[in-house]
């Protein structure tokens, strides 16, 4: 299997482009995440949808104590009555400079790893400074699947 | 040695002035205050070699190593109880308890952080409280401030009261050889008004904030404890250490070994991954205190405490002045503690009072006077305690308008609270001073 095999292309994010547009860049994709590249086109970080939920609503205690949570709670930071306006925020503030990436000619197991060690269901595939798509553990076990015929 | 010097030598001065030196790095914080407390300790034991006041085996011998290996334990046994919820569990309890009554909220986790932080490490106690305080105040919609203010200074005061609670009545115990029990006799009287008048003074400040509310908390406590059985092995262990704490005085038994016996019953039963005991220990804190006691131990050796006791021996050998005296040490030990790390100053001020007991002044009272103005002062300034110090950090980073403490804003409690304490513990220590002495 090759890395090429299983990548998922997407778009990236430019700045000045707001969050719901990278919000549905991901979900076309069915992706975490996608690159951020600067106004000369280097890819300086990524824009990530675990990220931005943590960022704009939920509070670390709540995190914290998630397992304590009632099914009836309600509050102003949950997700699902946070402003639109959330969308139409620049992207710019929610990206994160981090970036785990892996080239076309490295095998899935070092992806895996890669994947693990930044506790990420993503990692981009760059060759030199050629953006390729994304890989995501979804994809890699959806081609096992396909190619033992399972 | 120049113990005996009656004048300022050179060598005295050489040690004020690394002494000095090391303490600006402390509090101006442009190194981590352990990394400053290392540096000063590796100097002064180097010059004071080199000088002839000092050396390597004075150094070792003067850490005390009673109120080290007491606070390791404590925090071992502290990392095997955390993890199992039950601080959570108590926390949510205590909320449904109150009913949506913002005011009895404030009482009740104010009490049982104070109680908690009697026998734990107090700062310990914040960092667990001050979360799911927030998550509460969250969902009751109500500003969480006066309960993360109120939390971090009754932790304060509740350290006070005990000799475990608070490390320099750890070292003021060890150093006047009080007993857990002892000291328990004569700081609860006096902490126990401090405690009902600032919960009081904090209700009043925040009247207008501190409202009832009709909703629910939808908080699941069950869900808290992650391991009953751990739960209970860790709470057996922590019984034993506590009983133990009451009667080590008369086993002969130091309080560290008594919290040693306690930590190899966690041990036993618990049987935890080293990795992560061991990770949860605050090491840094430890070198901390270790930096500390061979800094001031180089300055007792080049004889300075003892010269700085004799030019109080005649204010405080006078036993009509003895009170005054008393008293004067409690609000100089809580001012300083409202804007300095009261640990450093503890550590240095212990030769000196001891040192005035071999000219022979009465310095008991000074140890009760002493480790009042440590334990309340801390409550003046948002730096006063580090437990203050990580109630502002969880009310910046919660994100609820208005919740973010400010140190104006906390001062503006603080040092009202600060005040009333000490006038309060001031009326206790003088009604009561024969008891003191």
């Amino acid at each position: 299997m090759k890395l090429m095999d299983v990548v998922i292309p997407t778009g990236v994010i430019r700045p000045g482009m707001n969050i719901g547009e990278a919000c549905r860049e991901c979900v076309s994709h069915n992706v975490g995440g996608i690159p951020f590249c600067d106004s000369s086109g280097h890819i300086t970080g990524r824009f990530s949808l675990r990220n931005t939920f943590r960022k704009h609503c939920l509070p670390l205690d709540m995190v914290d104590n998630a397992h304590l949570l009632g099914d009836s709670i309600a509050c102003e930071t949950a997700p699902e009555i946070v402003s639109g306006e959330m969308l139409n925020l620049p992207v710019d503030d929610y990206i994160i400079e981090n970036v785990a990436s892996i080239s076309p000619s490295s095998p899935v197991v070092k992806a895996l790893s890669i994947m693990e060690k930044f506790n990420s269901s993503y990692i981009f595939l760059l060759d030199e400074k050629q953006y390729f798509g994304v890989i995501t553990r979804m994809r890699i076990a959806s081609l096992m699947l396909n190619y033992h015929k399972f | 040695m120049s113990e005996v010097a009656t004048v300022l030598t050179t060598n005295m001065l050489i040690a004020l002035g690394i002494m000095f030196g090391a303490y600006v790095l402390i509090f101006s914080e442009l190194l981590h205050r352990t990394s400053s407390a290392i540096i000063g300790a590796v100097v002064m034991i180097g010059v004071g070699t080199w000088a002839g006041f000092y050396s390597q085996d004075l150094a070792v011998q003067s850490i005390d190593g009673n109120t080290v290996l007491l606070l390791t334990a404590m925090m071992m046994v502290v990392a095997m109880l955390r993890p199992t919820g039950g601080f959570e569990y108590v926390a949510v309890v205590l909320a449904k308890l109150s009913h949506g009554d913002s005011r009895l909220l404030l009482i009740y986790l104010s009490l049982v952080v104070s109680i908690i932080s009697m026998f734990l490490d107090n700062v310990t106690t914040v960092i667990i409280f001050a979360p799911i305080t927030v998550l509460i105040a969250r969902i009751l919609e109500v500003n969480p401030l006066p309960f993360l203010m109120a939390e971090a200074m009754l932790s304060n005061i509740g350290g006070a009261a005990t000799l475990v609670g608070d490390p320099p009545n750890i070292m003021i115990g060890s150093a006047a050889g009080i007993d857990f029990t002892q000291f328990i006799m004569h700081m609860g009287p006096a902490i126990a008004p401090v405690w009902l008048g600032s919960v009081l003074l904090i209700l009043f400040i925040f009247r207008k904030q501190l409202t009832t509310v009709n909703r629910d908390i939808d908080l699941d406590e069950k869900k808290a404890i992650r391991d009953s059985a751990a739960l209970m092995r860790a709470m057996f262990a922590l019984s034993v250490i506590i009983v133990l704490f009451f009667i080590h005085h008369l086993l002969g038994l130091y309080p560290a070994y008594v919290a040693f016996v306690g930590l190899c019953i966690a041990l036993i039963l618990e049987r935890p991954e080293p990795g992560t005991l061991f990770g949860e220990v605050n090491w840094s804190v430890l070198a901390f205190f270790v930096g500390l006691f061979i800094i001031v131990g180089g300055v007792e050796k080049s004889g300075l405490l003892h010269w700085i006791g004799l030019q109080l021996v005649e204010l405080a050998r006078d036993p009509e002045q003895l009170l005054l005296t008393g008293l004067a040490v409690m609000w100089v030990a809580a001012l300083i503690s409202a804007i300095v790390d009261n640990i450093p100053f503890t550590v240095t001020v212990i030769p000196i009072v001891l040192g005035l007991e071999s000219m022979g002044v009465n310095i008991t009272p000074f140890w009760w006077a002493l480790a009042i103005g440590v334990g309340l002062g801390g409550n003046g300034t948002h730096i006063g305690a580090t437990a203050n110090l990580i109630a502002i950090a969880e009310s910046e980073k919660c994100g609820i308008p208005g919740a973010a403490i400010t140190p104006v804003g906390w001062m503006k409690v603080g040092i009202p609270t600060m005040l009333s304490s000490l006038m309060v513990a001031s009326v206790v220590y003088t009604m009561f001073f024969q008891f003191f002495m």
